[in-house]
């Protein structure tokens, strides 16, 4: 007989299994509002502002200008980097000084204005147009340019003047010619008034108007893919109503077949389509499943066929009849899961995902609509009135 | 006969937590999901006989359950432990339904595509394993918990008796009971 040391040895054996990723954030993620208040994120798709980045980057001016002052503070001048350009003392000054330095410092050093900056001599001064020239020339110059400006003689100075106008004129022609980008047509003052209201808005007003262009799409698209199965659109039927459950059943192997004849690219549907459909319930688990191990192929049991198709993501899909039970068994492609819920009983309220090969029997009345975005969605109605919806759909990631 | 053991009051800095949880942090209760779901997870996944996805649905459904009735906790026992009844009646509950989702068996899945030389010693094993786990949750419910508390989830017998409310001394009694019982029932089924 095994020994007590032993039972114990085999039971502590064994290493704690690792939780699946996600876990944590899934369960972080169903802390009942009601009792905890909103979960705190900085994240701007979950908050629908963008107040985060503008936040860290005014953090990021603050520090900089604070690490500045501090430099001044300790050194008692700014760092070399910011250094003010120095004034030119003299008309002898380097020539690379001389192009560095401001353009009113220049012309004091070159004896064309006084300290207020206003010119000294109205013979010798060009008019006030030169000293808008200079300044031009100033911004627009290279520093070899500026230098033999300095350097030039006096009487040359009308003639550098209308050197640079002429240059001015150059670059404005060729600024023109160069395509330009097309700014926004303008704004009514009423517009501009609503503007802000606009941006903050926006990312609200364009997430609905995506589902609703998607719900167009969808129901753009229903019709086209819809003629080869038009038999299989289903209407829910009482739970009371045997006759109406044969009926319903029928139609659902009718509408796993005719998913065979759907078009593949009206099965095509987004992963953000999907996601819009998604229960909250079904969210929880999409971030830490992992595709599953390769299945193994069904066993054989001997049962009525009802129906058998194909549907995107799906390997194989079987309705069977197993007595008087109903048993769905599909194996899933690499990446794509079978999800179950429950609406009604708490039992069952946990999807359901077995590896690759899924199993589910079901005893009650069956119905089912296989959607031609290829989203299958099967539904069993209880004699209790509750129902089970199977839905095949691709993981967000 | 048993004696219900004092109520100790959570004390420390798990204390604190659970009291900010009881107040309706957010945080706090985020912190004490960190701390605490890994071992929940692990226990269910001996539990479960090594049923990862399920574990990991039925941990969801542990927390779930444990912030409906965050009011109860009177901290008698360790919160962990608390939780650890949580996720043990929410397993029991799982494997009450009635039968009408039936697991693939994983096991002789991975059996049939693994063509590791030593396939056989690691089915033997994990048949083994099953065959405890099966004994296990055979067992009466008393001992059936004190085996699964102390062995999948780490708890003391001291903190089992609190959270059973009976004394450190019943528990061990139950223990040995269930060894015993455990031991008859491997025998049997070898």
């Amino acid at each position: 007989m095994t020994n007590e040391r032993d039972i114990k040895r085999r039971l502590s054996s064994g290493a704690d299994a690792e939780p699946p990723a996600g876990l944590l954030e899934a369960i972080q993620q169903e802390i009942p509002e009601e009792t905890f208040g909103p979960r705190i994120t900085s994240s701007p798709e979950l908050t629908g502002s963008l107040w985060a980045p503008r936040a860290l980057a005014a953090a990021v001016v603050v520090l900089a200008a604070g690490l500045v002052a501090v430099g001044v503070a300790r050194n008692g001048a700014l760092p070399e980097s910011v250094q003010p350009v120095p004034e030119v003392a003299s008309a002898e000054a380097p020539a690379e000084v001389m192009a560095a330095a401001p353009a009113n410092s220049r012309l004091r050093a070159l004896g064309y204005l006084d300290a207020e900056g206003d010119s000294v001599d109205e013979a010798r001064s060009a008019p006030s147009r030169r000293n808008e020239l200079q300044g031009e020339l100033r911004r627009e110059l290279p520093v070899e340019d500026a230098a033999s400006f300095r350097d030039a003689p006096d009487a040359s100075l009308d003639a550098d003047a209308a050197s640079v106008r002429e240059r001015l004129m150059e670059r404005s022609v060729r600024t023109e010619a160069s395509p330009r980008p097309v700014a926004p047509p303008a704004a009514s003052p009423l517009e501009e008034a609503a503007t802000p209201q606009k941006k903050e808005q926006k990312s609200g007003e364009e997430s609905d108007a995506e589902r609703e262009q998607e719900s167009e799409l969808q129901a753009k698209a229903a019709p086209q893919a819809a003629g080869s199965r038009a038999s299989a659109e289903l209407v829910p039927v009482e739970a009371d109503d045997p006759a109406e459950i044969e009926e319903a059943e029928s139609a659902v192997s009718e509408a796993v077949i005719a998913s065979m004849e759907t078009p593949a690219a009206a099965r095509q549907v987004s992963a953000e389509e999907l996601a819009n459909e998604s229960a909250p319930r079904r969210d929880r688990r999409r971030s830490r499943r992992a595709p599953a191990a390769p299945a193994v192929p069904p066993d054989s049991l001997s049962e009525s066929r009802l129906g058998a198709g194909r549907v995107a993501g799906v390997e194989t899909l079987e309705i069977v009849a197993v007595a008087e039970d109903f048993q769905l068994r599909a194996r899933l492609e690499p990446g794509f899961r079978l999800e179950i819920e429950n609406r009604d009983r708490e039992w069952s309220a946990v999807p359901f995902l077995r590896d690759r090969l899924v199993r589910y029997d079901l005893d009650e009345g069956l119905l089912g609509d296989l959607r031609p975005d290829g989203v299958l969605h099967l539904r069993t109605v209880t004699l209790g009135g509750a129902a089970v919806a199977f839905v095949v759909r691709i993981p967000q990631e | 006969m048993t004696t219900s053991s004092p109520a100790t009051p959570a004390r420390g800095r798990r204390g604190q937590l659970v009291a900010a949880v009881k107040a309706g942090d957010r945080m706090a209760a985020e912190r004490l999901v960190e701390e605490t779901y890994e071992m929940i997870f692990a226990s269910l996944v001996k539990l479960t006989g090594g049923d990862r996805d399920l574990a990991a649905d039925l941990t969801q459904e542990t927390y779930r359950r444990a912030w409906q009735s965050l009011d109860r906790f009177d901290g008698r026992s360790k919160f962990g432990t608390w939780l650890y009844r949580i996720a043990y009646n929410a397993f029991l509950n799982h494997v009450r339904r009635p039968a009408r989702i039936r697991a693939f068996e994983e096991g002789e899945a991975e059996a049939a595509r693994d063509t590791a030389p030593d396939l056989r010693r690691r089915f033997e094993e994990r048949q083994q394993e099953e065959r405890l786990r099966r004994a296990v949750l055979d067992l009466p419910e008393d001992l059936r918990f004190a085996v699964t508390a102390r062995y999948w989830s780490g708890t003391s017998a001291v903190e089992i008796a609190r959270i059973q409310g009976i004394s450190a001394v019943a528990v061990r009694k139950r223990l040995r009971k269930a060894y015993a019982a455990l031991g008859i029932a491997l025998e049997a089924t070898t």
